[in-house]
Order: structure tokens, then sequence, then C-alpha cells
């Protein structure tokens, strides 16, 4: 009865993996990547150098707002902190391709062409819970891979039995034992880590996987559920007289005061220009662990403080827990590292767990396991050397060309799909060797690249101590060096998988 | 900032663990493993949990220390796969370096 259980959980484990496993790859490597969305931001806009306190900046971001897109339903700004210099803005805009515009202003002149035309740390970001898909399919595929991470975990547990014994294992060498014991290594050092974020990562989107809860108590008044799931928040309609919006500064003044310390984080604007114009600023996200915990709302027209919210509710705030930690916004620079480590090791684990399923099937034969050998090449190699593209187009692309951002993210899809074609083509084990050549060498190279096009370079960023190019560029570098082992690794295979692939080869 | 003295004392207390398990202390090339030093090992751990929490904000230094237990533990097997004889003064040498890291920071 035991064996049974735990070989139907080997059977779960195999296939949960290998069904999302790809998907989850690209989901863990972009969640990996957005740890340091503000940094990566900050380096896709070389020309942005200095920054300005968060209200000032805030009120040169709504002077260009009030010039330029008067028009919108709300903005929905950023400040720049310690680790972003610009201010981010989203706000409704009918001409935008996809109905909003997300862009970054500069911290002085609140103008967006300051620098380079680009979404930065934010493409990743959306990425990772949105793939790019249309609202709300891609966030739907986003938890259903999580639920699906979350299966593959717990019955990961199950049937790697000797984790536990063999807790800190590691064999080069032996073929399929070392991908085996690097699996389990990577996945059982981290496991709080991994456990945790796949399961804050389903409490993200909870509420739009399971709306029952809601149903049962509000039916179809979504704006009650909204309104008493936020108490902080006042909402009501435009009424259409034009009112100019009252000067921004002393309300956030006003509302730093009120935080008792905390840093003024986000400000939202609704209905900007009405006669009933909200301003609502929130405390900085990284203050606390819970996501939002304070909220100051004023009467734009007035500036009259209208509501001062401080989160208390038990149920809330643990959400909101749950959520910040997945978010690691509050992360100060050792947690932060650690994240994006854990991250690492995650993605790391599901790439190995690919692996691993064909290395467990030497004989297998058929259109699946020769499909799946070779998306795994093209997912693990492809998705880095994406992003990889990614960073190159913002450095070559022209600042002045039209479409610009757009151009970087198409950069992005272009190259991955060549990768996965590339693997087709190619026999995985070649595949593998030469992918990861690539991507070492495209890694290594950018910093070059970015110094020549940018002037900005690992040497003068360590004399003038500007933290953020030089550990861009040293992170670059010792990724590329990653890459290179994996390369070198994956060109001095032991003779475990030869056979089918000899098997293959000779008769054509 | 304690992340200096933390994460040393992860790694004794780790290591000790796992030269109490047979597995690994075969490897170092003990010939029993030593059960007691498994007690020590989670003292260590402990330790580093205490001096991770004595900062103003806890709840920051709870995460932290987690992922400081990670890497820790990735640093027993990365030793144990490289110089696995080194292990146990690797050891010794983490504890040292975390109580005197611990102390200059309360100092």
């Amino acid at each position: 009865m035991k064996q049974g259980f735990r070989q139907s959980m080997a059977g779960l484990h195999s296939w949960s993996g290998l069904i999302l496993g790809w998907l989850l790859f690209a989901i863990a490597l972009s969640g990996t990547a957005t740890v340091f969305r503000s940094e990566i931001s900050g380096w896709m806009r070389p020309e942005i150098a200095k920054s300005a306190p968060p209200a000032e900046a805030i009120e040169a971001a709504v002077g260009w707002l009030g010039t330029h897109h008067p028009k919108a339903a709300g903005w929905y700004l950023t400040a720049p902190d310690g680790r972003t210099l610009t201010t981010q803005a989203v706000f409704d805009d009918a001409a935008a391709p996809l109905g909003y515009r997300d862009i970054a202003l500069d911290p002085v002149s609140g103008s967006p062409d300051a620098a380079r035309a680009t979404l930065g740390g934010e493409f990743l970001y959306r990425f990772h819970f949105e793939l790019q898909l249309p609202y709300p399919w891609g966030r739907f595929l986003a938890v259903a891979a999580a639920m699906m991470m979350l299966i593959a975990i717990i019955s990961g547990i199950v049937i790697h039995k000797r984790i536990f014994k063999d807790f800190f294992t590691f064999r080069a060498g032996k073929g399929k034992r070392s991908w085996l014991d690097a699996h389990n290594v990577l996945g059982v050092l981290a496991l709080p880590f991994h456990l945790m974020i796949t399961v804050t990562g389903i409490v993200t989107l909870l509420t739009l996987v399971m709306p029952w809860g809601t149903t049962a108590n509000y039916g179809d008044d979504l704006e009650t559920a909204f309104a008493e799931a936020a108490p902080g928040l006042v909402s009501r309609e435009a009424a259409g007289r034009p009112v100019p919006l009252a000067p921004i500064g002393p309300m956030l003044a006003d509302a730093q005061r009120r935080f008792e310390g905390d840093r003024v984080g986000r400000v939202s604007i609704a209905n900007p220009g009405d006669a009933h114009a909200i301003v609502t600023a929130s405390n900085h996200d990284g203050d606390q662990l819970a996501y939002s915990a304070r909220t100051a709302t004023f009467d734009g027209a007035t500036g009259r403080l209208l509501n001062l919210y401080t989160e208390a509710r038990p149920a809330r705030q643990a959400h909101d827990v749950l959520y910040g930690l997945h978010m690691g916004r509050f992360a100060p620079e050792v947690s932060r590292w650690l994240y994006f480590l854990c991250g690492l090791a995650l993605a790391a684990t599901i790439a190995t767990g690919l692996v691993l399923w064909i290395e467990s099937r030497p004989q297998a034969r058929g259109v699946g396991p020769w499909f799946a050998a070779r998306l795994n090449v093209g997912t693990v190699a492809g998705f880095p050397m994406a992003i990889l593209a990614f960073f190159y187009a913002n450095r070559i692309l022209p600042a002045p060309m039209p479409g610009r951002a757009e151009a970087e993210v198409s950069a992005f899809f272009w190259t991955w799909g060549a990768v996965l074609l590339f693997a087709m083509l190619r026999s995985p084990a070649r595949a593998w060797r030469e992918t990861f050549a690539v991507l070492a060498l495209g890694a290594a190279m950018l910093p070059i690249l970015s110094f020549a096009l940018t002037g900005r370079g690992l040497w003068t960023a360590l004399l003038g101590r500007d933290w953020l190019f030089a550990g861009f560029d040293l992170t670059l570098f010792a990724l590329a060096a990653l890459a290179a082992g994996i390369a070198r690794k994956a060109g001095s295979r032991p003779a475990a998988a030869s056979p089918r692939r000899r098997g293959r080869v000779v008769p054509a | 900032m304690n992340a200096v003295a933390v994460l040393p004392l992860a790694f004794g207390g780790l290591s000790l663990i796992g030269l109490s398990m047979q597995r690994h202390a075969r490897d170092v090339g003990l010939a029993t493993n030593p059960r007691w030093l498994r007690g020590l090992g989670w003292v260590g751990v402990l330790l580093s949990l205490t001096v991770a929490l004595a900062t103003p904000n806890w709840r920051f230094a709870l995460v932290e220390w987690i992922g400081l237990l990670a890497a820790a533990a990735a640093l027993v097997v990365l030793a144990l796969y490289c110089r696995p004889r080194a292990l146990p003064w690797l050891a010794a040498g983490g504890g040292l370096l975390g109580a005197a890291a611990f102390v200059l920071l309360i100092a």
C-alpha cells in the first residue's frame, strides 16, 4: 500500500513537473530577475543619473501629466526612492496599444523624454505573472503553473525519500545520479523559500481563481466588496466640472507627517482636474513586510484630508504580509541577494528536473520525448538568452526610434523563438553546449558594449561608487562564468545517455 | 549587517549536523558518525537564529535568517564536494568566526 502511494506520487511528480515545467522555468527566472526590477530599470535608462526627493518628483510628474494627459481617469505614481531614480507612472490612454501607459518620468522635469523609451524591469515583472497574454488568461496560466509547482514540491518531498538522509550530498561526474543529486540539493536546501514563494505566489492571484468567497458574501455587488476590502480608499464619480488640482506638495508633506516616519511610496490621483479629484498617498511598500499598510486620502480640489487609514484587521494583515513576502520589496541588500540566489536555485531545480525526465527515459522513442528534449534546451537556454537580447536591444536601438519600448520586447520574443527553432534542428547534447557558450559570451560582452555606447563602464562605475552599474556588470560576469561552466559540463557528459544518441546519429 | 555573524554560525552548526550523519561522516573519513554532534549542531543553528533576531526589526531578520540558512547549507555541500576532509576544521572556523563577528558587532 505504501509502495503504491509512493509510486503514484512519483508519477504525479514527473508529470506535473513536465507539463508546465517549461513555463515554470520562465516564470521562476523572470521572477528572479524581478528581484532587481528597480536596478534593471535604472540600468536601462543610463541617461538618468540623479534623482530628486519623492515629494518634488511627484510634483514634477503631476505637472507633466496635467499638461500632457489631463483626460486620464487616474494617474498611478510610484515615487523615486533609494533604489529607483525615476517616478513610475501608470495611466489609461486610449491611444496606447494596450490601452494604458507604464512610463518612467524624470524626477526633476517630470517628462519621459529625458531617457530612452523602455519598459525596463517592468517588462520582466509583468511577464512573470501575465506571460504577455491578454487579461485574464496570462494570470490564469501563471496561477495554474504555481499550483502545479506546489503539487510538484509536495510530491517531490514524498518520492525523494533520501533527501533528508543525504542532505548535503552532491556527487559529480556520475551521469543521471549527478543530475538527481543536483535536483535534490537545489530543491531541498532552499525548500522553505520554494514553498514560501509558490504559496505566496498563489495568494497574489487568489481572488482571480477563487472568487467564491467574495461571490458568496457580496453576490454581484463588487463595489461594496472592493470598498470593504480597502476601507482606506475613497472613490467617487467625476463631477464633470473642471477644477484645477490643489498643490500636491503640502498634501504629501501632511501624509508624510501622519505616517509617523514611514516614507511616502505610491501616490494615485483619481479624476485629475475634476471637482471630485482624489489624491491617495500610500506609505512605501519597503517599510514593512505587509505590502500595503497606510493610506492618506485627500480631496484633490481643496487638499483637505478625507481619510487616514492604517490596516489593523488580522485577516487582511496576514494577506498583505504573504503578498509582501512574495514581492520582496521590503528586502534590504542581503535579503535581496538571498531572494535572487534562492530564485536561481528554484529555476535550476526546475531545469534539472526537466533534464532528469529525459535522462530517466533513455529508451523512450517517439515524438513526445524528442520534442521534450529539445524544448528543454530551447527554454532553459532560450529564456535567459531572450533576457540578454532585451538588454542588448536596450543599448543598440537608437533613442529617437518610434515604438522603441515595444521593439525591445520584440527582440526578447524573437530571440526566444530563434533559440527554440535552433534547438529543434540540433541534437540536444550539441545544442546545450552551443547555446550556453553563446549565452556566456553574450553576458560577458554586454558590459563592454554598454561601456562603448553609454560611457558608463565597470571601471568608471567602481571609481565613481556607482553601485548600480558596477553591480550589474559584475553580476553579468558572474552569470557568464556560470553559463560557461554549464557549457563545459554539457560538453563532457558521461556515457549515461549516449547509447540513444548514438543510435540516432549513426543511421542518419 | 549581522549576516557576517549569522552565516558562519549557521555554517558551523549545519556542518556539525552533517558530520553526525552516517553518509557525510564517511565522506569526511570518520569511522563512525558521532551522534552527539547533532545536538551541538542544533545549538549552533539556534545560536545563529538568536544572533539574527537581535536587531530592531525581527520580522525582516527572520526572513533573512531563513535565506542565510539556505546559503550556509549550500556552503556545506560545496565543502563536502571540494574538500570533505577539511569540514571539521571549517566547522570550527565558522563557529569561531561567527562568535568573533558577533562580539565585534555588540562592542
